[in-house]
């Protein structure tokens, strides 16, 4: 009895063969509207063919891993490229997937909205005994002419802040020429970030 | 009267039938079991090595992956499948951009699954489901291939046999590649993409006869992956169709010994198994023969090879793969 009420409502939930049938074309039918909108994507907003459910990967350079952010602080020192630092790297990430004037201007304003320090090495010793040596002096001086700059943690105070005038970020993509044997950088975005 | 010879022959003859019975009653093991059942044996160790690692997706995940391993009435729920696709999904969902290909492939791969259960198709479903998430998937990387000018010049393989350490390795032990050549060319890619760069080119250096093999692997790559796609999206009773399962598992052997993406690779066998008729017992055998050969790849076998090619060094070199 409990069976034949089983096979009832089977039968009334799919009303014949013909509907089961369909249920291998379901997944299918999903996997080519979502690669048709990810071809989209990559058309206009630029998204990585190796990326985004259109099965574009080992089909081009443009990888994620083949775009490169660099960055740059321009001060009153001049403009000093930087490294994305670790903290924004999702955001470096996105920007190398799909590069857009949204992604490398949020990065821009994170950038500017940061405490940039000069880079000074200093050791533990010296730190404890706030005492410094020759050889820790010229280290500093060499650094300093160097222009290295690092982004302050959350956690550490600096009474040595950089003042920004603007931050720069452009996404460029690597390129080969293979006829004339050389890679090149071809700008995508670039994103310009005035201090107020 | 039997001589010693023919006693060693008739010796050998008994082991060689006595693996291959072995390995008969192995396959009917498997072959017993319902499609279903083989789906998500194959699948579900899948998942749990390759689940995307972010904690709302892997802890998931990988329970009910053990739950489902465990008890064959929770795999043979379709809900249990709708659980996995919800899981999956969210995390492609939260990173749909920079997931990488195949983690939406497995999600198609377990929302088929879903589909066929909950609607109570029957195996011929689920063959057609796989075989046509195989084509659709082969059409697609056909299609980006032939769009992309840096994949029909050769400059995609070019790029990646010197500067993806995957292609610029193995070309370097098969005396391929110059080792000086690759050390320049690496310094000149650093120079370019450093951070504190003013470089906007740099030349680099190139073997002989480069660009034709690169040229000549796009065209081979996109002949085999284009007829792959061709046979499996045919219907199976055109007999084209039937070749299909053997490009596949060449295009498996020969990609990712190179390029070990496991989980793929995985989920293509995964899916050539369940789409094969069940009277292909060899063919499915295999398959799952290819799918070991698969696991066995990523073993360090360029190191393993470079140590015999180093006497002096070797036993050194032995020792540092187990560190």
């Amino acid at each position: 009895m409990k069976k034949q009420v089983e096979i009832k409502q089977t039968v009334e939930r799919y009303p014949n063969k013909q509907f089961q049938k369909l249920a291998a074309y379901f997944a299918p039918g999903i996997l080519v509207l979502i690669a048709l909108f990810q071809i989209a994507i990559a058309g206009t907003g630029r998204l990585s063919p190796w990326k985004g459910g259109g099965f574009g990967m080992f089909s081009t350079i443009e990888s994620p891993s083949t775009r490169i952010v660099k960055s740059y602080l321009g001060t009153s020192r001049g403009r000093i490229p930087v490294q994305v630092p670790g903290s924004f790297s999702k955001e470096e990430e996105r920007i190398r997937t799909k590069p857009t004037q949204q992604a490398c201007d949020g990065l821009a304003k994170l950038l500017m909205e940061g405490v940039w320090v000069p880079y000074n090495m200093v050791s533990a010793q010296q730190q404890y005994l706030q005492d410094t040596d020759s050889s820790s002096s010229s280290l500093n001086k060499a650094l300093a002419e160097l222009n290295m700059v690092r982004l302050l943690p959350p956690d550490e105070k600096s009474d040595q802040q950089i003042q920004l005038e603007y931050v720069e970020v452009i996404c460029y993509q690597v390129r080969m020429d293979s006829d004339q044997n050389r890679l090149f950088l071809e700008p995508i975005i670039t994103s310009h970030h005035n201090a107020h | 009267m039997r001589t010693k010879n023919t006693t060693g022959s008739l010796g050998q003859a008994g082991v060689f039938e006595r693996f291959r019975s072995g390995l008969s009653a192995l396959m009917a093991s498997f072959d017993i079991l319902k499609l279903e059942e083989q789906a998500a044996i194959l699948t579900l160790p899948l998942l749990m090595l390759y689940v995307q690692a972010k904690w709302y997706v892997e802890i998931p995940v990988v329970a009910l992956c053990v739950m489902g391993l465990i008890f064959h009435t929770i795999r043979h729920s379709a809900y249990f499948w709708f659980a996995l696709v919800c899981f999956m999904a969210a995390g492609i969902y939260f990173s749909w951009e920079v997931s990488d290909n195949h983690k939406y492939a497995i999600c198609y791969w377990c929302l088929s699954i879903f589909f066929i259960k909950w609607m109570k198709a029957g195996e011929a479903e689920l063959r057609t489901s796989a075989r046509l998430l195989l084509g659709f998937i082969f059409a697609f990387a056909v299609g980006w291939k032939l769009a992309s000018p840096d994949f029909m010049n050769g400059d995609f393989f070019q790029y990646n046999f010197l500067f993806d350490k995957r292609f610029s390795g193995k070309f370097e032990l098969i005396g391929l590649l110059d080792p000086q050549i690759l050390e320049k060319d690496l310094i000149a890619q650093k120079a370019l993409i450093n951070y504190g760069s003013n470089l906007s080119t740099v030349n680099i250096l190139k073997p002989e006869g480069w660009q034709t093999m690169a040229v000549a692997l796009a065209w081979w790559t996109i002949f085999l992956e284009g007829l792959i796609a061709l046979c499996f999206l045919l219907p199976e009773r055109i007999r084209l169709a039937g070749m299909g399962d053997y490009l596949l598992m060449i295009f498996i052997a020969s990609t990712y010994v190179v390029a070990p993406v496991i989980g793929f690779g995985w989920l293509l066998i995964t899916m050539g198994v369940i789409g094969c008729k069940p009277e292909r017992r060899k063919t499915r055998f295999l398959y799952l023969a290819v799918l070991l050969l698969l696991l066995l790849f990523r073993l360090p076998w360029v190191r393993v090879v470079d140590s015999f090619s180093r006497p002096g060094q070797g036993i050194e070199i032995a020792i540092s793969l187990f560190k």
